[in-house]
């Protein structure tokens, strides 16, 4: 069983099943989504939700949030966005007569990038800076972001009049895309009688369950999750899986070296939720529409037929 | 036996990959020695000894797992010593029912059961080490005893096993048995040990005398070896012209007599005599003593026939071994007259007889008015007679040749079926000439000059048609004809009479009577010794013993054949040997291999030899293809029917064979690594798959598909899947090295119970709902 060093109290299968519990009970019948957002979590990576709008990605957002107790922001991407809207900025004090900061909504836990595509590039870029250093940079002065911190942004595919399509060198920025969709008819059921107040008991917050993690919790199982062995023919499945995805004929970008780094961590995270210390083949073919749907430009549009045929193609090791 | 369970088994006996290593090789080693062994032992002796010595093992195994760890060590201890105990009990069994075995042979068989209690039994890494060492010199000792290359296959998988054992397993333990670990032995350990060995010595010493074992074991080890050369005075000094000594080294197990001037100058009867046993009068010899031992490669009969020691030991048997037959073609270069190039077996008549004056066969005189016609083929030109259909014979047909090195004579040895001819660019037809008798010969030569290769194609007679066109021609034999004997001697006539009146029967006028009446001149009639091979003896003297040479198997079988009105004739030649020469396809024809037989005409140009000698094999003719089909029409659709009824049946019991399969090899999965039984389910799963028609697609993980193959009705089924498969997981790509209990008896509730019966169709219906 694994161990949080630091939270001794806690392990590391309950407090991914609070989690996932917790996850589930917002996002009705998304149990496969729920799984990602928690791998790509605990891998320290970013979200982009790629969906309509109404399918719950701010709740889901809001939820992973306050799992945690964690400082959550939210950005309404907008056209005249500037930058020092999501950075913050130095304003002069007239009493004191010292420049004081005023912090950005990127100096919180989780932050919520809704319709990412609709601010400027200049404003992207500044939150992709602070997405891939973990820091920012105002006025001369680095200023470090929470050790925690997760994008979770959203686009809109539809209406893309007046937007900035994300290019894909920021895309790869992103640790996974994924699709929320809609929910099936038993799930939109109980989102009703939720909304009528009558939630089934199923689906009530179990009790014990109520208390939010720590953030120092979520660092933990983080940093766990970095320690999860990756076996050396595991690493050769994954370098053979991304030099398929840059020979195929219907890929015209493949996944790079960031990318690859990204798939194994996310790799290692899945591991963790399946309560294991080791990856297996499974895994790495778990998280890779979602790694490299993000970050694979296929010429042909849908990359999920591609990325089935590379997976079905390339030899997984086993146990021969 | 009382069934003890399973949590109570010693867990101190646990077969790792070191013991496992050493098993195999000493159960190899006894595989090599058992195969010599079984060349000049009894099969069944030595069954029931392997028998017994499987029943012991077993009963150690079993002690491995019950009692107390001291009676445990106890019990191994004495199973060990029976075992290797095993031989010797055995051999003095089998010497009272009359076989037997040598006595080194009894040491070494010792030697290798012992290796295989070592490996199987012990507990203890040196021990183990040991028997591999034991096995190791049991391999090598068989190669050393054995002649041919047969043991040579044993002893190389042997190395490799070895190598791999060593290197893999043991050679990090190697390096670390350095001398600084070595634990010196306490004085009294050493005192123990020397004591045992003067025990050993003394009592050896008292019981020399006594048993014949140890007679022979007081002069020498392995004295029936051929002795070493302390004590080999032959071998030493040089006897005679070193025959002697090459006949130890090449037959060192053999104890056939040995022609040199030793041995016929000595007292001493033969080469078994002068090293095995005491000077002095002549001991009576057991069967087993003169027999054991012999070279593993299946010798003659005659072989087997040694020289017996009269009393006096100044005269030898008149059985001797025959020469050995040389594997260098040098040696028998020099007496060749002619080399065949062509097949194996096959009679080529240098002179054929067709009359026979009442006392021997004469040469015959008058020319035949045929004259060859000539052909180019592939710009070569090639003879034929005019009764010869060129284009049929050559379809297909591989020239044979004749190539003359010292025969003095113009005739030119043919096979009996020769068609056509070639020599170089000879064109002239009248450079041949053919007799009546259908002998072939140059004209206006002395002898056919030597190199001169003469090619010819020999035409195979269909055995499928040969009744049907021999019944055609002697269709107007009357049958019940008195048989016409032509022979001066009145004895010989009489016994030709009443041959053919004895082998006269209503089958008379087909092929089947002619092969009655060689199978039982066969039969009935034997050869002469070798001895007496080359002795003359009149034909009268053929029908009193009932024994004679070939030329007299020939001449009664020509003389009896045509008394019905067969057309036969007399043929004098060579029989082409099996033996084969390393870098050459030229078969020398020597002296040695002259023959004579009778040929018989079976169609108006067709002729076939007979061979009514039972020291040579009966004459090979083909059935075509399509003769056979016709013949055996009914009896391939039947078995072709069968065949796809079995088919069919074995198509649809499959997968319920397979299950039996996977039952039968159960009981080895236990001797399996952790992960060879991962690999070995793995395989099994996904033949099971396969067989149900589900196959698991490429780079699909195994847990999934399995649990959909299964389906949802076996749970326990699904539970062991999965717990195989997370043990497996941790296994490989984990830190784990080991698996779980659990997973083993997962692995092996798979194994005999993971049955598939679902259609890949149903498990796509299943997954699509």
């Amino acid at each position: 069983m694994l161990k949080i060093a630091d939270a001794p109290k806690l392990d590391t299968a309950t407090a991914i099943d609070v989690l996932r519990k917790r996850l589930n009970t917002v996002l009705l019948g998304k149990e496969d989504t729920v799984e990602m957002v928690l791998a790509c979590l605990l891998a320290r990576g970013h979200i982009l939700l790629d969906d309509l709008p109404g399918l719950g990605k701010t709740t889901l957002a809001k939820a992973v949030a306050q799992c945690f107790g964690a400082k959550f922001a939210r950005v309404q991407c907008t056209p005249d966005l500037l930058p020092t809207d999501i950075t913050g900025f130095n304003l002069f004090n007239q009493k004191t007569r010292e420049f004081g900061f005023h912090a950005g909504p990127v100096f919180s836990d989780i932050l919520l990038a809704d319709e990412i595509n609709r601010t400027t590039p200049r404003t992207q870029s500044a939150l992709f800076e602070a997405m891939a250093e973990r820091q920012v940079s105002i006025d001369g002065e680095t200023r470090p972001l929470s050790k925690s911190f997760f994008v979770i942004a959203t686009q809109n595919p539809i209406d893309s009049h007046g937007a900035y399509p994300l290019p894909e060198a920021q895309l790869d920025r992103f640790a996974m895309r994924l699709a929320i969709g809609y929910p099936d008819a038993a799930a939109q059921l109980a989102i009703l009688a939720a909304d009528c107040g009558n939630r089934p008991e199923s689906q009530s917050a179990p009790v014990g369950l109520t208390e939010p993690l720590s953030t120092q919790t979520l660092a933990d199982l983080q940093h766990l999750t970095a320690c999860v062995r990756v076996d050396s023919r595991i690493q050769l499945y994954l370098i053979e899986l991304s030099d398929a995805t840059r020979k195929h004929e219907s890929i015209a970008l493949g996944v790079s070296p960031r990318g690859m780094l990204i798939w194994q961590r996310t790799a290692q995270s899945h591991a963790v939720l399946a309560g294991r210390d080791f990856v297996i083949p499974e895994d790495v073919q778990a998280v890779a529409k979602p790694v490299l749907s993000v970050r694979l430009v296929c010429r042909n549009g849908r990359c999920d037929s591609v990325i089935d045929s590379i997976l079905s193609s390339t030899k997984a090791p086993t146990y021969r | 036996m009382v069934a003890v369970p399973r949590e109570n088994w010693n867990s101190d006996f646990k077969v790792d990959r070191y013991q496992r290593g050493a098993m195999l090789l000493s159960l190899l080693s006894v595989i090599a020695l058992g195969r010599q062994r079984s060349h000049f032992e009894s099969i069944g002796g030595l069954l029931c000894e392997s028998g017994f010595a499987a029943g012991l093992l077993l009963i150690g195994l079993w002690f491995t797992r019950t009692g107390s760890p001291t009676s445990r060590s106890w019990k191994r201890t004495c199973i060990s010593v029976c075992l290797t105990l095993l031989p010797p009990t055995a051999d003095q069994f089998f010497r009272r029912m009359g076989s037997g075995t040598g006595f080194e042979i009894v040491l070494i068989a010792a030697l290798s059961w012992g290796a295989v209690a070592g490996a199987f039994l012990s507990t203890r890494r040196r021990t183990i080490g040991l028997s591999v060492i034991a096995s190791g010199f049991v391999s090598l000792f068989t190669t050393f005893i054995s002649e041919g290359n047969s043991s040579l296959p044993f002893v190389s998988l042997w190395g490799l096993i070895c190598l791999w054992w060593m290197v893999t397993d043991s050679w990090q333990r190697t390096v670390d048995c350095r001398a600084g670990f070595v634990t010196r032995r306490s004085f009294k350990d050493i005192i123990a040990v020397a004591v045992g060995c003067g025990l050993f010595v003394i009592v050896t010493w008292s019981l020399s005398g006594v048993f014949p074992a140890a007679v022979r074991a007081s002069i020498e080890w392995m004295p029936t070896s051929g002795g070493t050369g302390a004590y080999d005075s032959a071998a030493r000094s040089g006897v005679g012209s070193g025959d002697a000594v090459v006949a130890a080294r090449d037959h060192a197990m053999s104890f056939g007599a040995v022609e040199s001037d030793l041995f016929l100058d000595s007292d001493q009867p033969n080469l078994y005599d002068m090293f095995s046993d005491v000077f002095g009068e002549p001991i009576v010899k057991l069967r087993t003593e003169r027999t054991f031992a012999l070279p593993g490669q299946a010798p003659p009969e005659s072989d087997q026939r040694v020289a017996e020691s009269k009393s006096g030991g100044s005269s030898f048997a008149v059985d001797r071994r025959p020469a050995k037959q040389t594997s260098e073609l040098r040696d028998v270069d020099s007496r060749a007259v002619l080399r065949w190039i062509g097949r194996a077996h096959v009679r080529v008549a240098a002179e054929r007889f067709t009359e026979f004056d009442g006392n021997e066969w004469l040469p015959s005189t008058g020319a035949d008015s045929k004259q060859p016609q000539l052909i180019s083929i592939e710009e070569r030109p090639w003879f034929h007679y005019p009764e010869t259909d060129s284009s049929r014979v050559f379809v297909g047909a591989e020239a044979e040749a004749v190539k003359f090195t010292g025969f003095r004579s113009a005739r030119i040895p043919s096979a009996a079926g020769m068609q056509m001819w070639h020599v170089d660019r000879v064109d002239k037809t009248d450079f041949f000439a053919q007799d009546a008798a259908g002998n072939l010969s140059m004209t206006g030569r002395v002898h056919v000059p030597d190199l001169t290769v003469v090619r010819m194609i020999n035409r195979e007679v269909d055995r499928g048609e040969l009744e049907t066109s021999f019944r055609q021609f002697y269709a107007h034999l009357p049958l019940d004809r008195e048989p016409t004997i032509t022979a001066s001697e009145k004895s010989v006539r009489d016994g030709l009479t009443k041959l053919a009146a004895e082998y006269d029967d209503e089958s008379i006028g087909t092929w089947s009577h002619v092969e009655s009446v060689i199978q039982r001149l066969r039969s009935e009639y034997r050869t002469r010794t070798p001895a007496r091979a080359q002795e003359f003896s009149e034909l009268s003297e053929f029908f009193v013993t009932k024994e004679g040479n070939d030329i007299h198997f020939a001449t009664v079988a020509t003389l009896v054949l045509r008394s019905y009105g067969y057309r036969t004739r007399f043929c004098a030649g060579f029989f082409v040997p099996g033996r084969t020469f390393t870098g050459s396809e030229e078969t020398p024809l020597t002296a040695a291999d002259l023959h004579t037989w009778p040929e018989i005409q079976v169609g108006p140009h067709t002729w076939i030899e007979l061979e009514p000698c039972p020291d040579y094999p009966l004459p090979i003719h083909q059935v075509s293809w399509s003769t056979y089909l016709k013949a055996h029409a009914s009896v391939i659709c039947s078995v072709a029917l069968l065949a796809i009824g079995l088919c069919g049946l074995c198509w649809y019991l499959r997968s319920r064979i397979f299950d039996g399969s996977c039952l039968l090899i159960s009981p080895l999965f236990a001797l399996l690594s952790d992960r060879m039984s991962i690999r070995l389910i793995t395989e099994v799963m996904d033949w099971r798959c396969r067989l149900a028609g589900c196959a698991r697609p490429p780079n699909t993980p195994l847990r999934p598909w399995l649990k959909r193959c299964l389906g949802e009705s076996t749970a326990d089924m699904v539970a062991a899947v999965n717990i195989v498969c997370d043990e497996a997981d941790r296994l490989w790509f984990g830190s784990d090295s080991r698996l779980s209990h659990r997973a083993r008896s997962a692995s092996r509730t798979l194994l005999l119970r993971g049955v598939i019966r679902r259609r890949r169709s149903h498990i796509q219906t299943d997954s699509d709902s």
